[in-house]
């Protein structure tokens, strides 16, 4: 029987046969080091490999059961993907787990037009314009956001982030990266 | 488990701040020069304030009713149109001339070009242009502070050689002078102009290149640079018009140009021009060359 209680990400404890674990004590890579002598890809056993993913398939549930969470998100806040169902495999870029509670979401229905403060322009760490890249691509015109560079931009999601207006900056990008790739 | 798991797409943190939280933080700038104006104009102040304010909000929401567009009336954008209208008006004006100009403002400024956010021009500033040359008579009307006696400005005494008594540097610095509305006190302008840069909203690149720009040139033109900078609406218009993020170029590079350019402007048209005060011309001027400042200034991309 697994029982968790849940405080903080990060500091979580298992309750198994009895013994009180923290999370990070058992499932991290040192921590497997120190507990078996062996380094995480030396083990070949597949049943003890079976046995850590059911911990922490377990922890993951009871801790969504428990916080009763709004919004599960693979990767991180600025550019993690929000998962509708949780029946998803966790891949080679997914960084982490986010959960979010209704009170602690950023809640904007709707976006406006641009006010040019160039909030966006500072933040970008690749020096690109992302305001107009927003503008152009909202109004399909794909070869005027050509000359601002699309393809350069990494999504950090910080344009976004910082826009008053609350413009889906980065989906902008990515719409006219793909309409590029297309011609 | 919670069954509806919200699905939005990233990021998904945003900052607080929003459009209608820029426009507040220029309204709350904005308490200053309203009160420095009610207290040297009293009641013809507040009439005119609260006349440009309510005509700029009624017709904002007419025209996004008629043209079946969504009413965008709590981002506070007709407020500050309205407030900035009202500032570059004389105290003396007739409501009805506000009203005309508060709705030119809003309609032929901003709405018609689809909105905040899309309109080429400084809407408070087309508004005062219109009205300064429809009724030029009515917009000359400038009365001195407390006993509202028809007085010239210290650029009008100083354009035409009047034989007024010139006031000096301190009445002009705290605003006892005659001149419209938000133009007068230079004290209260700078403390609205402090609100706004401690909260970040405006970059000091305009202004400084603005007002210096107008002191070497006076300089040259063999002009006190002093009192260019204390008289008419340089300060007022440096800090709060040209620094509209709409209608100005949005780099550094673009914005300092923007300035260098409003400045030389602003001594042309005052030592050299027919009007006594060019500063609202300066800035409509040089809001037409913001797309293309933009297109030469493009930032370097890194690596590019």
């Amino acid at each position: 029987k697994i029982n968790t209680f849940g405080s903080e990400p990060g500091h979580s404890f298992l309750l198994m046969n009895n013994f009180l674990f923290e999370v990070e004590e058992l499932l991290g890579g040192e921590s497997i080091r120190k507990i078996f002598g062996k380094k995480p890809e030396e083990i070949k056993n597949k049943k003890f490999w079976n046995y850590y993913h059911q911990i922490l398939s377990i922890f993951l549930i009871n801790v969504s059961i428990f916080w009763s969470v709004d919004k599960i998100i693979l990767g991180g806040p600025m550019m993690g993907i929000a998962q509708g169902v949780l029946d998803v495999p966790v891949i080679k870029g997914t960084s982490g787990i986010l959960v979010q509670e209704l009170k602690n979401l950023s809640h904007f229905s709707d976006y406006g037009p641009c006010i040019h403060c160039g909030r966006c322009i500072d933040v970008c760490p690749m020096n690109l314009m992302p305001n107009f890249l927003s503008y152009y691509s909202e109004h399909m015109l794909w070869e005027k956001c050509k000359e601002y560079f699309p393809n350069d931009c990494i999504e950090c999601g910080c344009c976004a982030y910082e826009c008053p207006a609350k413009r889906p900056i980065v989906q902008q990008i990515k719409l006219a990266k793909f309409n590029l790739s297309k011609q | 488990m919670n069954e509806n798991i919200i699905v939005t797409i990233s990021p998904h943190i945003k900052s607080r701040n929003t459009v209608q939280k820029v426009m507040l933080d220029v309204i709350i700038a904005c308490i200053p020069i309203v009160i420095a104006s009610t207290y040297f104009y009293s009641t013809d102040a507040i009439k005119l304030i609260f006349t440009c304010v309510i005509f700029s909000c009624l017709s904002e929401f007419a025209f996004q009713k008629i043209t079946k567009r969504k009413t965008t009336i709590n981002d506070l954008s007709a407020v500050v149109t309205g407030l900035l209208l009202a500032f570059c008006l004389p105290p003396k004006l007739p409501l009805w001339i506000a009203a005309i100009g508060a709705t030119f403002s809003i309609t032929f400024g901003k709405q018609i070009f689809g909105g905040l956010g899309y309109n080429p021009f400084n809407p408070a500033l087309i508004g005062r242009a219109f009205l300064q040359v429809s009724w030029p008579k009515e917009m000359g009307l400038w009365v001195s502070p407390f006993d509202g006696l028809t007085s010239a400005t210290p650029l009008t005494i100083s354009k035409l050689n009047l034989s007024d008594k010139m006031p000096d540097f301190f009445d002009m610095f705290l605003g006892n002078i005659s001149g419209s509305l938000g133009e007068i006190s230079k004290f209260s302008i700078l403390l609205g102009a402090l609100y706004l840069l401690l909260r970040n909203q405006i970059k000091l690149y305009i202004p400084l290149s603005y007002i210096l720009s107008v002191t070497i040139l006076a300089f040259i033109f063999n002009s006190d640079p002093l009192f260019h900078v204390l008289t008419g609406g340089l300060l007022l218009g440096a800090f709060f018009m040209a620094t509209d993020p709409v209608t100005t170029p949005i780099t550094k590079t673009g914005k300092i140009i923007f300035g260098i350019g409003c400045g030389s402007l602003t001594i042309l048209i005052r030592i050299k021009g027919g009007f006594p005060e060019g500063v609202c011309y300066s800035i409509l001027i040089m809001n037409m060359f913001t797309p293309l400042i933009d297109k030469i200034t493009k930032i370097k991309r890194f690596g590019g």
